[in-house]
């Protein structure tokens, strides 16, 4: 009996003491797991910086940040950390500005030259040539096959020190466009070790990589003193990604973080209502749209089309679903983009039109159940969403209840991203919401030719014109930018009268920050959104 | 005990190797291609649309074309005999053995944490509760750790959430490295086991209370507190031994989901990271660890039976 009791008591200090050691372990190993990889200067650890300086901006990011190799990851590299730069810039309305490359000309259908912009120098001094740019381009083109196909890569070639021409596979009038996409932008080639690992980016940006948390993941960048742009305000950025739009609104809310974008749409205005805090909403390039399945008899019937889209009330969608983080869409395009149809506006509401347009394509009510039929067939819609994106849910709900209203039997069908881009593929829908990027190359063919051609990659609904095929192939080759424009306004005003796809509101994105941080620029042309190196953060 | 022994291993494996081919498979029948999730989740971001040629890349890449049973077989491969757990998909081909290793860390501090407040909240407030049976203190302790079992973890966390750190300001919501980023989601782990804790203890207290031995030592006239410490509390904590260890087991396991809510950077976080962007390597990996934890943890519990009371013997 005493050794028994002696034992019990040892086991219980024994756990008491390890599960104490464990805790207390936690407290000092941090400092173990940060990977140091500074360039120049002693670099500062993510923890000091926390407490010391209240000049680095703490960025809650929408993703996890899971690499940093701008020709994967150059959405968070070049936009978010501001790290690595493109040839190409874009300005407010998306006309294409000089960045790294000063100036650009087509020399033969499939080659292109470049002029460098001379006296920039990457994060370790060495100075830009083409020979880093042909490096980088080679090797974005190598790694991702979405680089290659947006820039048609060939290869390219080192003409001078500040001179690169590039070839394309086929004609690709719009090259300098794909060279603004963010994975496009150029490193040292020290930035990959010995071995070709990718180790650090080593860019232009007014930001310079300064070390990365493999832990928590958190990614600290501070400012580049010799940046070719000018003098850089923004101190630094400490970077974690919060993929929980709640929390990121709670780490705003609590000061944890100075900066975050997408706090759930409608915590919005109770947020920028809280002392210290203002959150405002912009239109990014994106487009919440149903894509329509071609392969439905009914749906192939433009009045039904129509209908559908007189059954929607937009603005009511975007106060009360959206809570106007978004606006009802005007045309294809979003009104801030240069070449967008000035003369579309938002489709009209008219539930009675609606139904009048029914009857004509012969769905009636004929026993009285409140849905429509032909030939004795209810006229039933499908309409699958994706559940990730917050705002598709709810207008999906609504765009069911807006189509029974005018007598479709709507279906609505809410499930995981991957699956409903399975039903998509498979053609398994009637409607599918589709929250879709339109500017990932600043252009106005890019989702022409994505959504409308016959064999684009997004055509999903099957829809099929060789006419419009050919005028938007004719439209692309045009270099004109005045004629190319009007051609783009002109396939853009048919494509929505058609309602091949029938948008509902433009995308919105909501940016909060604490007072503290002045100075930001939002930039429509960015993916999610661009930092910006002239913000100050003060106290 | 040997025989025992080899016995419990070899069953060990098998329950490894049978967990190992359940999350590998049913990682593969989650609607959606796995090629397609990686590439959104890595590559062209989540909303956007994946050209067939990446999927074509991706999926050559990873060998995700080749059939189930080859890619399951390789990767055991590779693990048994060379040792390596495998890249990840989607933190880009950072071995899977150094992203547990670094996650491995935050959830045991995370787990030792809350177990130590089991023992020194649990153990004492039980003990109290059984020598003042059916009175308010007794009432009191037992109505709360009812309430305490009743309320779901993550509930729990987003409470604590809201009243220390929105309303009073006084603990940061999320984070890793200091004291204060321990407290909250510790503490929400302990509750749920802690109450538990304290309601064996209490019954255990009680029955050894009401034993003979007991009944004799307070005949000698042996002082109350003198019982209680030196003839009631040794024995009946053996029970609560037991229970400790298998919560230990639970506490590394099941950490999932305060890792996430509280965006601690552990092995549960990096698992449900994994589940949704299909990182086929690190999700088996990860489950393959946390059941190896948990095997483990659960012989030693068994193994400690026969240390805390030689009586039993494993044959």
């Amino acid at each position: 009996m005493v050794k028994i009791k002696i034992n019990t008591i040892a086991i219980l200090i024994a756990l008491v003491v390890f599960a104490g050691i464990v805790a207390i372990s936690g407290c000092i190993s941090k400092e173990k797991a940060i990977v140091q990889e500074g360039i120049q200067e002693p670099t500062v650890k993510a923890e000091q910086v926390l407490t010391q300086s209240s000049r680095m901006l703490k960025f809650g990011e929408l993703w996890l940040i899971t690499g940093y190799d701008p020709a994967n990851n150059g959405v968070f590299i070049t936009e978010k950390a501001i790290v690595t730069e493109s040839l190409v810039g874009a300005t407010q309305d998306f006309k294409l500005v000089p960045t790294l490359a000063t100036s650009w000309s087509q020399t033969s259908p499939k080659t292109w030259i470049f002029t460098l912009r001379d006296n920039v120098k990457f994060h370790n001094g060495q100075p830009m040539t083409a020979k880093e740019v042909k490096f980088s381009l080679d090797r974005a083109a190598k790694l991702n096959a979405q680089n290659r196909g947006f820039m048609d890569y060939n290869s390219s070639r080192v003409i001078d020190n500040l001179k690169i021409e590039i070839t394309t596979n086929q004609p690709n009038p719009i090259l300098p466009e794909a060279l603004h996409y963010p994975n496009m932008a150029i490193i040292h080639p020290d930035s990959l070790n010995a071995q070709g690992n990718f180790m650090k980016p080593i860019g232009t940006g007014a930001m310079m990589f300064d070390s990365f948390d493999e832990q928590t993941r958190t990614f600290t960048v501070k400012k580049n003193p010799n940046y070719w742009g000018g003098p850089v305000k923004l101190e630094g950025m400490i970077i974690t990604g919060i993929p929980d739009s709640n929390a990121r609104a709670l780490a705003i809310e609590k000061g944890e973080v100075d900066f975050t974008v997408d706090v759930p749409m409608n915590e919005a205005d109770r947020i920028n209502a809280l002392p210290g805090i203002t959150v405002d909403k912009f239109l990014t390039p994106r487009k919440y749209r149903m894509v329509v399945n071609f392969q439905r008899p009914a749906l192939q019937d433009k009045r039904v089309r129509q209908a559908i889209s007189l059954a929607i009330n937009r603005d009511d969608i975007v106060n009360h679903v959206l809570y106007n983080v978004g606006a009802p869409a005007k045309g294809i395009y979003v009104p801030q983009m240069a070449w967008s149809n000035k003369d579309l506006d938002v489709l009209p509401y008219d539930p009675a039109k609606a139904k009048a347009l029914l009857a004509e394509a012969g769905y009636k009510d004929m026993n009285g159940d409140g849905i429509v039929e032909k030939d004795g067939k209810p006229l039933t819609i499908v309409i699958v969403s994706a559940q990730e994106r917050p705002g598709l849910p709810p207008m999906s709900e609504a765009i069911g209840q807006y189509l029974r209203n005018i007598g479709i039997d709507s279906k609505v069908e809410i499930m995981a991203s991957a699956a409903s881009s399975d039903r998509q593929k498979s053609g398994n829908f009637d409607l599918i919401m589709s929250p879709s990027n339109i500017a990932m190359i600043p252009d106005p063919s890019y989702i022409m030719d994505q959504w409308y051609k016959t064999n684009g990659s997004q055509n999903s609904g099957k829809y099929s014109n060789v006419t419009l095929d050919a005028l938007i192939e004719d439209a692309k080759q045009t270099t004109d930018l005045k004629e190319r424009y009007a051609k783009f306004n002109r396939i853009e005003a048919f494509v929505y009268d058609e309602l091949i796809t029938i948008v509902i509101a433009d995308y919105g994105v909501t940016i909060a920050r604490k007072d503290t941080v002045t100075g930001y620029k939002f930039d429509p042309t960015a993916h999610d959104l661009r930092m910006d190196s002239d913000m100050t953060v003060t106290g | 005990m040997h025989y025992y022994l080899a016995k419990r291993l070899a069953f060990m494996v098998l329950t490894i190797f049978a967990a190992s081919i359940l999350a590998f498979l049913l990682l593969h029948a989650v609607p959606g291609g796995s090629a397609e999730t990686i590439a959104r989740h890595t590559l062209v971001g989540l909303e956007e649309e994946v050209s067939d040629l990446m999927i074509t890349e991706v999926s050559d890449k990873y060998n995700l074309a080749d059939p189930l049973w080859k890619q399951y077989s390789d990767w055991l491969f590779s693990a048994v005999f060379r040792g390596d757990l495998g890249t990840s998909y989607v933190y880009f081909d950072t071995p899977v053995l150094k992203l547990i290793s670094l996650a491995l860390l935050p959830t045991l501090i995370l787990a030792g944490a809350s177990m130590l407040i089991i023992i020194v909240v649990g153990i004492p407030l039980g003990i109290y509760s059984a020598i003042h049976e059916n009175r308010p203190a007794d009432f009191i302790i037992r109505c709360a750790t009812i309430i305490a079992i009743s309320f779901p973890s993550f509930w729990v966390a987003l409470m604590l959430i809201l009243i220390f750190s929105l309303t009073m300001d006084w603990l940061p919501v999320t984070g890793y490295g200091t004291l204060a980023n321990l407290i909250l989601p510790a503490v929400a782990l302990a509750i749920h086991p802690t109450a538990v804790i304290v309601r064996i203890v209490r019954t255990s207290m009680l029955e050894t209370l009401g034993q003979p031995y007991i009944t004799f030592a307070i005949a000698k006239g042996l002082l109350f507190r003198h019982i209680i410490w030196h003839h009631a509390i040794k024995n009946a904590l053996i029970p609560v031994i037991t229970i400790l260890g298998l919560d230990f087991g639970h506490l590394l396991a099941g950490t999932v989901i305060i890792e996430t809510i509280f965006a601690w950077p552990g092995i549960g976080k990096l698992m449900v990271d994994g589940v949704f962007s299909h990182d086929i390597p690190v999700v088996t990996s990860c489950i393959v660890v946390i059941v190896i934890i948990f095997l483990f943890v659960n012989l030693c519990v068994d193994m400690l039976y026969h240390v805390v009371d030689p009586r039993i013997r494993y044959e």
